[in-house]
């Protein structure tokens, strides 16, 4: 405890400066205090103002335990230590809204989730000084995970995979004496020379000379941009359609019309609702 | 490539083009409008989850017609990339306290009339994997939905633009200089709009 920069003491001592904690917050428990449920309490608050706040000094925020009825205070006095105490009682008392205001207090709302999981059956509830905030049930549970999967996941990392994009084939040939048939298609915006599989070749050859568009599978890498896109690196061709035949709108809506007695009203009706439960219009 | 479509858009085309959606519907008038889009697209793109979408709520015989256009429109995959935009997009949308914390139901998403439920998770993941996929693809500039749950997952994206589909090009005159029925039934029927 002294390492997070409080006193786990019964009672505390203030610091002699200070006669009313800053910033109060209680939890108490609907069961009798034994030393697991105290150490239970003592390891929420201990982590949580650890994720709040990493560098408090010893003093600046203080537990008292009561031991009647499972019941713990935490008391913020000064500096880092009231800062801390009231984060963590706002934390409490409205998640999203705490977490929308400062980041930082996702770690603290998942570390507050899996610490109060175990105490759901306590009926437990936190207390900004005598004002009732949030009650410890799976909703609380829930709320405080949804809270703490609020940041913004980065997508750093690069990613393998395959995708299909459609393309013409620009042209085809070795870029070096001895090299590797490569293609030049459009990718994402841009021109770019791409691997062939060995047996594809003469079909990304007859793609070429029709100057169609194609659809192509391509195996790479997403490698991210200086702007935070991600760029397919390492493109390797290894499929494509020469069927593809792009229509139009139009061409589209003639071959339904040819088809129109295979469809009723009601298929309609219920397609629609299947998408828009409600009136989209 | 410009533009994208979500299911719904498709699925008034067809209503309309099978006369099976007409002015007595209560779709009319947003389905008129997709009508108008696709009639005027030079071609078709979608994403692969809309696909899906449009070809679920079908049965055999009226599968197999849309079946063979897979050969001619543009079908967009769900990739890795898409995968890894949309659950940024999912955050940003979650961090934006637009969505419930305990349901994560987007606030803008539409209500059923009947039930009173949002939209269910997986149509939402449908939506969210939907804008991704158009915020990924560099050709696609624009997104056209009639979801007002799908608008407001665009505010989380800037690569594309997402929006209602474009009023009709041009309302339809009879020879004889009098306008259409179905133009004239548009303008009483203006109080229903969108």
């Amino acid at each position: 405890m002294a390492g997070a920069g409080y006193t786990a003491a019964v009672p505390a001592r203030p610091p002699k400066s200070a006669t009313q904690p800053k910033q109060v917050l209680r939890l108490t428990l609907d069961v009798a205090a034994t030393p697991e449920r105290v150490g239970q309490v003592a390891a929420l608050f201990h982590d949580t103002l650890s994720q709040i706040e990493p560098d408090l000094r010893e003093g600046d925020v203080t537990m008292v335990v009561g031991n009647h009825v499972a019941s713990a205070e935490l008391r913020g006095w000064q500096g880092g230590g009231e800062r801390a105490v009231r984060l963590a009682a706002d934390l409490v008392d409205n998640a999203t809204d705490a977490v929308q205001k400062d980041e930082r207090l996702a770690a603290a709302a998942r570390t507050l989730a899996r610490h109060a999981d175990v105490l759901t059956p306590y009926h437990a509830k936190f207390w900004r000084g005598d004002k009732e905030l949030r009650a410890i049930d799976d909703v609380f549970v829930r709320t405080m995970r949804a809270a703490g999967q609020s940041t913004v996941p980065s997508s750093s990392g690069n990613l393998s995979g395959e995708t299909v994009t459609y393309s013409p084939i620009l042209r085809v040939g070795r870029i070096s004496e001895g090299g590797r048939v490569q293609a030049r298609i459009c990718l994402e915006g841009r021109p770019l020379e791409v691997d062939i599989v060995p047996n594809l070749v003469e079909h990304i050859w007859d793609a070429a000379k029709t100057g169609d568009v194609v659809p192509l599978r391509v195996r790479g890498e997403w490698i991210e941009g200086k702007t935070g896109e991600l760029r397919l690196d390492k493109a390797e061709i290894i499929g494509v359609d020469t069927t593809f035949d792009p229509w139009s709108g139009r061409e589209l809506l003639d071959d339904v019309k040819q088809h129109a007695a295979l469809f009723a009203a009601e298929d309609f009706d219920r397609m629609l609702s299947d998408l828009h439960p409600g009136a989209e219009d | 490539m410009d533009f994208m479509i979500d299911a719904v858009v498709l699925i008034h085309s067809l209503g309309v083009e099978t006369g099976r959606i007409d002015e007595h519907s209560r779709h009319w008038e947003s389905a008129r409008t997709s009508h108008d889009l696709v009639e005027h697209a030079d071609a078709m793109t979608m994403s692969a989850i809309n696909w899906f979408e449009v070809l679920r709520g079908m049965d055999g015989p009226q599968r197999d017609v849309l079946a063979k256009w897979r050969g001619h429109i543009k079908i967009l995959p769900v990739d890795s990339r898409v995968a890894a935009r949309a659950a940024e997009i999912y955050a940003a949308a979650r961090k934006s306290g637009k969505v419930c914390p305990k349901c994560f139901a987007f606030q803008k998403a539409l209500q059923c009339d009947a039930c009173g439920n949002h939209r269910s998770e997986p149509q939402r993941s449908n939506d969210i994997v939907m804008v991704a996929t158009a915020d990924v693809v560099p050709e696609v500039r624009v997104l056209y939905s009639w979801d007002k749950g799908v608008l407001a997952l665009g505010e989380h994206v800037s690569d594309v633009e997402v929006k209602y589909p474009p009023p009709p090009r041009a309302q339809q005159i009879n020879l004889d200089g009098t306008p259409d029925i179905r133009s004239a039934r548009r303008k009483k029927n203006t109080g229903k709009g969108r």
